[in-house]
This record gives structure tokens, C-alpha cells and sequence, in this order.
């Protein structure tokens, strides 16, 4: 493995141990008894004290978060107190709607979006250009969940095309997860789209000025060969960016989303856990996402030397 | 002649506004003024009590009475979109003059001071991985929700983004001939952080700062919407669509007027931040900071 990959791979420790940090503190410098604000105002001494035990409160704080890093590196992230079943299994079971829903929506936008972008970029100036930059605004201003309730009234209610909530698992009924996912994956996909066109028009128009393009135009190339060959490629790495950041604003989305569509994923795991102060599962979850933001943004960082052969780090 | 005068001190208070600034922002100015009007003088302009409840009215379609129709207790829905706006934007605007201080100052000794620069940017590393919406309901479900702690679950996400971006200014501009005459002259480290770097950073803050606004006042929405926003005797446009949810297959329009209002609201902002950008700094890329 190169070495600058092997460096940027470390680079990433530190970010997660400060986010294992922070999470973990969230709860211990939270004015009260950890245990009494976990429990509620209705709990019984004998629950104070199993919760106490349960998260190890009866230790040093050094000693505790030592404690929890170790089990996490070991797979052991806990047990939710509501359920008493192990947070990874918690996270295994409800994990499946949120990656196909990601997953679909990440396809989405960039199948849509970077078409919108390059059309825009390369019809400056035109009614494309400007629906492109409309839609782009208003997709980012747009929040989550009105655009859920608008595509459920519209596609949904009125016009009866799609179930209104709810989620079926693929392997179950493939025809029904179909339909249940496409109006969730376009709501998601709205904010995604949004930033991925708007970058890559202004990307693309950034590199259509270069001197190479010029040259490539000048030896007769085709337009689209130019636009396709020798800009886009070009053009990629801020798009990538542009991914990265985004997945962020992806994964807030996700948890709304879920939420409007009543879909029994990651996102709503985490609302309800959070609202049950369950906070084994908080922890993991907020540790988990951090962590898959981070992973993402590695590969992103990686791809850019294989679109680009001159970075290195 | 005075006529000139004042139009050189007011460049752009005179003259064909609207030709000068562009059409949307000129748009978005005033709907954001509107808004910015209807919720200071909202007991004036709401037709009714956005919480006195009409039994006779449940679920009402418009009318003269109820111009947008009422909600599951019989409550004016105009009325309290129009209530709605002053938690929106008073979180908004807190949370974007907190973001802004703290993150200015932040920002300007970390990028002064090597050593304060590694531990500080390490913090905000860790916090720009935390999706904001995951912070700020952590925060809110730990510490109750009233409106100040609201405000800071909002801005705490925020901070590191103003960070970055006056740390990156600064790092730039400590390199400058006029910091180091500064230095050369024994100027105290206060004095050259306040009056020779900090001055730099005020165009590009200005313009962060919309975006700062449009995303607090989301993030206040998906808050109230999820249920962990201010307490649901006051109205918000994220809690009145988390009310409405219910009642969504029976009533569309009670999620989609205070939708539309957030909508507008949060367009505005960024449509008047895209004009701060291309008239402050032209070079600088949306959202790239």
C-alpha cells in the first residue's frame, strides 16, 4: 500500500478517538446523575443501581472510558437498557432499510445530477442552465421533510402511484420494496442532487477555460469527446468533495426521512433510543456514523489520486 | 450636486436597486422582511390566538374566518404559521451571532498559535463527523429542552465551520508584510489579532454567516419536527407539522403551509447569501469553507 495511504489512514484515529471523546462526555458532564437521567424521574433505587453497574458509573471516569474503548475494539458495544439485547445486534437488525434507502439514494443523484450539471455548464447561460440553477436552490433550501409530505401528497395521495409509508425488506416482496423506496430515495436524493449538480456545473465551467480544453478544440476533437474525455474528468475531484461533505447532510436527512416515511431503520433506531435515553446505543450509533462519515471521506481522499495521478499527500 | 453626494456615500441605496443587486435577492429581501415584520408584529397581524382552540371548528377548511382552515383543535392555522416565524428566527439569529463570536474567536487563535492549532482543530475535526441533527437531539434530549438550549445544540455544530474558515483566512494573512511590521513594532499579540487580522475575515464571515442562519433555522425545524424542539405550547413551524403528522392523509395542507413558510424563509437567506458572496468575493465557492 502507498505510504501517503498508509498516512491518511492514520489521520483518521485521532478524528474518531475525538469523537469517542465527546460522546462520551456528552452524558457524564450532563448537570445530574447519569443513571437518575437515564432512568427518569420514576425510577426505583434498585434501577439507579443496575443502571449504575450496567455503565460502570461506579468507577473512575479514566477507568471508564478505558473500559468502553477496549470492548468497542473488541465488537462490544454494550447493551441498550431498554431491550437488554446487545447494541450490535440492535444495529445489524435495523441496519438493512438505511443502507438500500443510502444506497439508492447516492445512485440517484449521481445518475441525475452530474448529467444536470454538465448540460448546465456546457449550455451556459441557457433556460437549462437556469432551471438547473433553480432547482438546485430550491433543493438545498428545501428541508427533508416538506419535500417528503409535497411527494407523498402529490404522488401518493393524489395520484395514487406509490404506497404512502412504510417499508418492505427486498428478499420478502421485491415489488413492494420497490414501490415503498422510490418516493423515501427521491426525497433523500433532492439535497444530494442539489449540491452534486450545482458543483459540477461550477467545476466544469472552472475547467472549460483551461488551456488544454482550448488545445483539445483547436485539434478538432469533438465537442462531446472534449466535454466527456478531457473537462469532466478533470472536473471530478471537487464533485467527489462535494460527496463527502455531503454525506453529513445525508445522513440528518436519513433520520428525517425514516421518520416521514415510517421506515424502520438506522435513523429511526437512533430518534427513539435518543428519546428513550437509551445511551449504550446512542454512544455506538453517533460512533458508528461518525465513523462511516469518516471512512467515506477516506475514500473520497483516495480516489482522488486515481482521478488525479498528481495528488499525493 | 448633493443629489451625487449622497449617491457616492450610498452606492447601492439609490439608483435602480433591483437592476444593481439582481431580481432574486431583491425577491428574497423582501419576503425575508415580511416575514422578519409578520413575526415582530404577529399579535397585530395574526387574524386570531394561535392557541385558542375552537371546538365548533376542528379541522376546518378555509374560510373567511380561517383563512388556511384550523388544525385538530380547532386552532387558526394561519395565525400560528404566522407565530411560528419568532422561534424560527430568533433561533436563527441567536445561533448564528454565538456560531459567528465564538467561531471568530476560535478561529483567530488557532490560526495565530501552532500549538493551540493542533489540539483545536482536532476538536473540530471530531465535531464536523457528528452528523448536526444527531449533536444538536443528543444535546437537547440530555439537557431539556428550553429555548436556550436549543440554541446552543444548534450552534455547537455549527462553530466548526466558521472555525475553518477564519483559521484559513488568518494562516493566509499572518504571512503579510503588515503582520510582521506589526510584530517588528512590538504590538501586543491582542491588538494584532483584533486590528490587523481580524478585519480580513469580515467579508467572507458575512457571507458564512447566511448560510449559518439558513442551516440553524433548519436545524431548529428537524428538531421540532422530531419532537425535540421548544415545548409545543409555543407554536414553531417544525412542531406544527410534527401536530399535523396524523392528520397528514386528511389534511395535506396543515404540513404544507408551515412548510411552505419554512420553505421560503430558509430560500431567502440563502438566495440573499449568494448575493453577499458575488458582491463580497467573487472567487470565493459556495459552501466550500
Amino acid at each position: 500500500m502507498p505510504i501517503f495511504l498508509v498516512r491518511r489512514f492514520l489521520a483518521a484515529i485521532p478524528v474518531l478517538l475525538t469523537v469517542a471523546v465527546f460522546v462520551f462526555l456528552l452524558l457524564r458532564l450532563t448537570p445530574g446523575d447519569p443513571a437518575a437521567i437515564i432512568a427518569g424521574d420514576m425510577a426505583t433505587p434498585e434501577q439507579l443501581e443496575r443502571i449504575r453497574a450496567t455503565l460502570g458509573l461506579d468507577q473512575p471516569i479514566i477507568v471508564q472510558f478505558g473500559t468502553w474503548i477496549v470492548d468497542i475494539l473488541r465488537g462490544d458495544f454494550g447493551t441498550s437498557l431498554i431491550s437488554r439485547q446487545p447494541v450490535l445486534n440492535l444495529v445489524t437488525d435495523r441496519m438493512w432499510p438505511t443502507i438500500w434507502i443510502g444506497l439508492i439514494t447516492i445512485a440517484l443523484s449521481v445518475i441525475i445530477a452530474v448529467p444536470m450539471g454538465v448540460l448546465a455548464a456546457w449550455k451556459q447561460g441557457s433556460w437549462i442552465d437556469h432551471l438547473v440553477m433553480t432547482f438546485s436552490v430550491l433543493g438545498f433550501s428545501v428541508p427533508v421533510f416538506v419535500t417528503g409530505y409535497l411527494l407523498i401528497t402529490l404522488f401518493a395521495l393524489d395520484l395514487q402511484l406509490f404506497p404512502v409509508q412504510g417499508y418492505t425488506p427486498p428478499s420478502q416482496d421485491f415489488g413492494s420494496f420497490a414501490a415503498r423506496v422510490v418516493l423515501p430515495s427521491f426525497t433523500l436524493a433532492s439535497i444530494y442532487i442539489a449540491l452534486i449538480a450545482r458543483m459540477t456545473r461550477a467545476s466544469l465551467l472552472n475547467v472549460l477555460g483551461e488551456d488544454y480544453v482550448r488545445t483539445a478544440r483547436a485539434k478538432g476533437l469533438t465537442e462531446r469527446r472534449v466535454l466527456f474525455r478531457h473537462a469532466l474528468r478533470n472536473a471530478a475531484v471537487p464533485v467527489m468533495t462535494v460527496i463527502g461533505t455531503g454525506f453529513a447532510l445525508l445522513i440528518s436527512g436519513v433520520v428525517v426521512t425514516e421518520s416521514v416515511f415510517n421506515i424502520p431503520g438506522l435513523g429511526r433506531l437512533t430518534v427513539d433510543s435518543i428519546f428513550a435515553r437509551d445511551y449504550p446505543v446512542i454512544q455506538a450509533l453517533i460512533l458508528l456514523t461518525a465513523g462511516i462519515y469518516v471512512l467515506v471521506n477516506l475514500l473520497i481522499d483516495i480516489s482522488y489520486s486515481f482521478l488525479d495521478p498528481r495528488i499525493r499527500y | 450636486m448633493a443629489d451625487k453626494l449622497i449617491r457616492g456615500a450610498f452606492p447601492l441605496s439609490t439608483g435602480k436597486l433591483a437592476a444593481r443587486v439582481g431580481f432574486a435577492p431583491t425577491v428574497s429581501a423582501i419576503v425575508l422582511l415580511l416575514i422578519v415584520l409578520g413575526a415582530i408584529f404577529a399579535p397585530y397581524v395574526a387574524p386570531h390566538d394561535p392557541i385558542m382552540q375552537d371546538p365548533t371548528a376542528r379541522l376546518a377548511a378555509p374560510s373567511a374566518e380561517y383563512p388556511l382552515g384550523t388544525d385538530n383543535y380547532g386552532r387558526d392555522l394561519l395565525s400560528r404559521v404566522i407565530y411560528g416565524a419568532r422561534v424560527s428566527l430568533i433561533i436563527g439569529i441567536g445561533a448564528t451571532l454565538f456560531a459567528v463570536v465564538l467561531g471568530l474567536t476560535i478561529g483567530l487563535v488557532s490560526g495565530f498559535f501552532r500549538l493551540a492549532d493542533a489540539i483545536v482543530m482536532r476538536i473540530m475535526d471530531g465535531l464536523m463527523a457528528i452528523p448536526s441533527v444527531l449533536l444538536a437531539i443528543a444535546i437537547v434530549s440530555l439537557m431539556g429542552a428550553s429555548i436556550w438550549t436549543v440554541m446552543a445544540a444548534i450552534t455547537i455544530p455549527e462553530i466548526p465551520r466558521v472555525v475553518r474558515l477564519v483559521r484559513s483566512i488568518v494562516l493566509s494573512a499572518r504571512e503579510e508584510p503588515y503582520v510582521e511590521a506589526a510584530l517588528s513594532l512590538g504590538t501586543s499579540m491582542p491588538r494584532i489579532l483584533w486590528r490587523h487580522l481580524m478585519p480580513n475575515t469580515f467579508a467572507p464571515l458575512t457571507v458564512q454567516a447566511t448560510y449559518v442562519c439558513a442551516s440553524a433555522i433548519l436545524t431548529e425545524a428537524i428538531l421540532s419536527f422530531l419532537g425535540a424542539g421548544v415545548s409545543t405550547e409555543t407554536p414553531t413551524w417544525g412542531n406544527i407539522m410534527a401536530e399535523a403528522r396524523l392528520y397528514f392523509q386528511l389534511k395535506p395542507s396543515l404540513i404544507l403551509w408551515p412548510g411552505l413558510a419554512l420553505s421560503l424563509c430558509i430560500l431567502s437567506i440563502n438566495l440573499l447569501g449568494d448575493a453577499a458572496r458575488d458582491v463580497l468575493d467573487p472567487r470565493m465557492g459556495k459552501r466550500e469553507a
